[in-house]
């Protein structure tokens, strides 16, 4: 009998010891009072990075800074945020869902707590506009630039087969024909991304909508004022559909587009022969190069500004996206962490280490370790109106919906133009 | 590392705790009173499990439904708008379309072949017979993204005048023919059909276990009654071996029916649900995570534990009769 009962203790102890263990597993975020949880988009050397920018920030506050990077951020922030285990600061990479987290969490705008204005100054002109609600407040800010309005070209290949930078449409037009009567094919131009496949196709929509039509046209039609099925986004898309529907402009055609991944597309840029001579893509395709082209950028590389053109919108506009930061915890704690993220020269680690833009204008652009880096930086800096992702900012259903899948019939031939524009329309919200 | 750790813990402690609640609660109803103990007893077993089920399952189903006829974000009643816009999305439609394709090809195919194989491997010397089986059943161990990776190669595509790395662009480039990105062609649903084969692939093996061992379980008296009275080996098959196994078909048939019909990876794997491939439950993930439009999303999970249920009752039933036999 006492053997018996003296089983059951240790049994039960035994229990109790398991329940702690289980208990203690999933807690090696949180940390104690005090300390600021930051969740991000990034991973790996990205989220390296940003940590080496914070040590600056947690050498002078007594409380803790983590940041959690997932990949995954777009479903976990929405997890997360049903079920009430919310971060006190997240980085997103896309603002219309900053806008919903915001609304949904009732965070405070970032006047509450910031000189909105000297950051407004500070920053690319344009940026705040896409984290700005209807009512005028800005509730987050970016602290991380993604320039997309890039133009690469094999170095040294492009300048020893006699081709120059293309600075007009027309230009661009010229050098494609003249690539072709070579022999070459122009375009590297691989869409293929899993789930997110239509992406690549949105954003060359976006830029020709900007360079076609300027800022104004452009955010009615973020704003679904101006239609999809209208004659300015209609002229958008015919624009594009030039680029890959003739003959030899592109690698292997619509299936090659639908089939090559985006980031092994620039692949073709650096063969013995460049199977492929120009790659319009963010600047964070660099990270998609092959290894020994990465370690050699400057000299395998060139990057330049993706040519207006002078017929549609006059002035030189970029297209652009970021990292935002959103306080959705209010503590004087995250105040501080949001006020250094906020910091003009915020980063600086970060850019040594490479792959980080700054989104403001008066950034040391010296510390970037490639002169490729430099010149995507003084593109965003330089540009006279900088307009974020469109597809970002229209309503999910559109953004990473119909407009992706639109693109992608249209490119695979399973739709018309017509029924493609009418299509997304329709799947626009009501209200919208 | 740690997270192996992590891992390890959690195994440890998740599978050790619970040995460790059933053994303490025995240990302690068998200290009652004898008549007391058997009474209480069935309850200390079923009860964390019927606790965790209404808990995890039960709750969360009953808040979708409830869910499912509010708005984007479950703030305002909106009746059965959702349930109307499901219905009306024309996304939504083609995913339904190749559903049904799924659920028409899939279990059959399974079953087929699976039979086929079992019936065939019988006649083998035993250990060609286990071997033969094991290879089948392989693919059943592949989790669904792991599989539809090794698909994704046997299908890719590279440009022409390039090396393929794809086993039927290699063929079929082989043969003169221009590569073809086999999962972008829509025509006659042909990339959907190239993606069940996938989970045939997978399933057959588990249909064929089943159905070889109710096949062994066949009385060879039947057979060789059938054999003495002039039957011959098809008659014997359709006549004698499949009316005894009819169940375990049922039951097969249904069990892959409802994987079917909650396919999702390899849809996402292979083409994200694009080029007309897309199904019901990767609408469902677009919706929630994509679009975040709960109602609908909840919607259509409920539509589709709503086709489940027939089949899981029609399951459930044929079990039992298999069972009471």
């Amino acid at each position: 009998m006492k053997s018996k009962f003296g089983r059951l203790r240790v049994m039960a102890i035994l229990g109790v010891f398991c329940l702690l263990a289980s208990a203690c597993l999933g807690d090696d975020s949180s940390g104690g009072g005090g300390a600021v949880e930051i969740m991000g988009a990034f991973v790996d050397t990205e989220a390296d990075g940003f940590e080496a920018s914070l040590e600056a920030l947690r050498e002078e506050v007594d409380f803790e800074v983590n940041y959690n990077g997932t990949p995954d951020f777009n479903t976990l922030i929405t997890t997360r945020v049903e079920g009430g285990d919310i971060p006190d600061i997240a980085l997103f990479p896309q603002p219309g869902l900053l806008l919903d987290i915001a609304a949904q969490t009732d965070a405070v705008p970032i006047s509450e707590f910031l000189d909105a204005q000297a950051l407004e100054e500070s920053l690319i002109p344009g940026f705040l506009d896409a984290v700005t609600t209807e009512g005028g407040d800005v509730m987050g800010f970016p602290m991380r630039m993604a320039l997309k309005s890039a133009l690469w070209y094999p170095v040294p290949e492009f300048e020893e087969a006699g081709y120059t930078l293309p600075e007009t449409q027309e230009e661009l037009n010229a050098l494609e024909e003249q690539i072709r009567s070579d022999g070459g094919t122009p375009w590297c131009l691989g869409m293929e991304s899993g789930d997110a496949t239509g992406w690549v196709g949105t954003d060359w929509i976006e830029e020709n909508m900007l360079r076609l039509h300027g800022p104004e046209v452009y955010d009615q039609w973020v704003n679904h004022e101006v239609l999809f099925d209208s004659p300015e986004v209609r002229a958008a898309f015919e624009n594009w559909n030039q680029l890959w529907s003739t003959e030899g402009n592109v690698v292997g055609g619509t299936q090659g587009m639908l089939s090559i991944g985006f980031g092994d597309s620039p692949d073709g840029l650096f063969d013995e022969e460049p199977s492929c001579w120009l790659h319009r893509q963010g600047n964070f395709i660099t990270s998609f190069f092959p290894d020994d082209v990465q370690e050699n950028l400057d000299e395998n590389v060139g990057v330049t500004y993706f040519p207006p053109d002078p017929e549609g919108f006059d002035g030189s506009p970029v297209l652009a996206g970021g990292d935002l930061a959103l306080m959705i915890n209010d503590t004087p704690e995250a105040r501080q962490v949001m006020e250094f993220l906020a910091e003009a020269d915020f980063g600086g680690p970060w850019a040594e280490q490479g792959g980080w833009l700054s989104p403001h204008t008066g950034f040391d652009d010296t510390l970037y370790p490639t002169e490729v880096e430099r010149q995507l930086y003084q593109i965003g800096a330089q540009a006279d109106v900088l307009r974020f992702d469109a597809s970002d900012s229209m309503p999910g259903p559109v953004g990473t919906g119909a407009f992706w899948t639109g693109i992608v019939d249209w490119v695979g031939g399973q739709s018309q133009l017509d029924g493609v524009l009418q299509l997304i329309d329709q799947a626009w919200p009501e209200g919208g | 590392m740690l997270k192996v750790l992590n891992a390890l813990i959690a195994l440890v402690a998740g599978v050790g705790g619970t040995v460790v609640l059933f053994w303490a609660t025995n240990a302690l109803v068998e200290r009652m009173p004898p008549r007391l103990s058997n009474a209480v007893k069935p309850y200390v077993f079923i009860g964390p499990a019927l606790f965790v089920v209404t808990i995890f399952l039960v709750y969360p189903f009953v808040r979708t439904i409830f869910i499912s006829f509010f708005d984007e974000r479950s703030e305002n009643f909106v009746g059965v708008d959702n349930y109307v816009d499901i219905v009306t999305d024309p996304a939504l439609r083609s995913a339904m379309f190749n559903n049904l394709l799924w659920i028409a090809f899939v279990p059959t195919l399974c079953v087929a072949i699976g039979l086929i194989v079992a019936v065939l491997a019988d006649r083998l010397p035993p250990r060609a017979e286990q071997v033969s089986k094991s290879i089948i059943f392989t693919p059943m161990a592949i989790s669904a993204v792991g599989a539809s990776t090794i698909w994704l190669f046997i299908y890719a595509w590279r440009p022409e005048g390039t090396g393929q790395i794809g086993l039927l662009n290699a063929i079929w480039t082989g043969l003169g023919q221009d590569p073809i990105a086999w999962v972008q062609v829509s025509t006659f649903r042909l990339n959907t059909f190239l993606l069940l084969i996938i989970m045939i692939w997978t399933q057959t093996g588990f249909a064929m276990v089943l159905l070889s061992s109710a096949i062994k379980g066949v009385p060879t008296d039947t057979i060789e009654a059938a054999r003495i009275d002039g039957a011959s080996e098809i008659q014997i098959f359709w006549r004698v071996t499949v009316p005894q196994i009819s169940s375990t078909i049922a039951v097969v048939l249904t069990t892959i029916l409802v994987a079917v019909l909650k396919v999702f990876d390899i849809v996402f794997v292979m083409t994200g649900g694009n080029f007309n491939t897309d199904v019901i439950a990767n609408r469902f993930i677009i919706e929630l995570f994509d679009f975040r439009r709960f109602g609908r999303a909840a919607a259509i999970v409920v539509a589709l534990v709503l086709a489940t249920i027939p089949v899981m009752v029609y399951n459930i039933r044929q079990f039992r009769e298999q069972e009471a036999r």
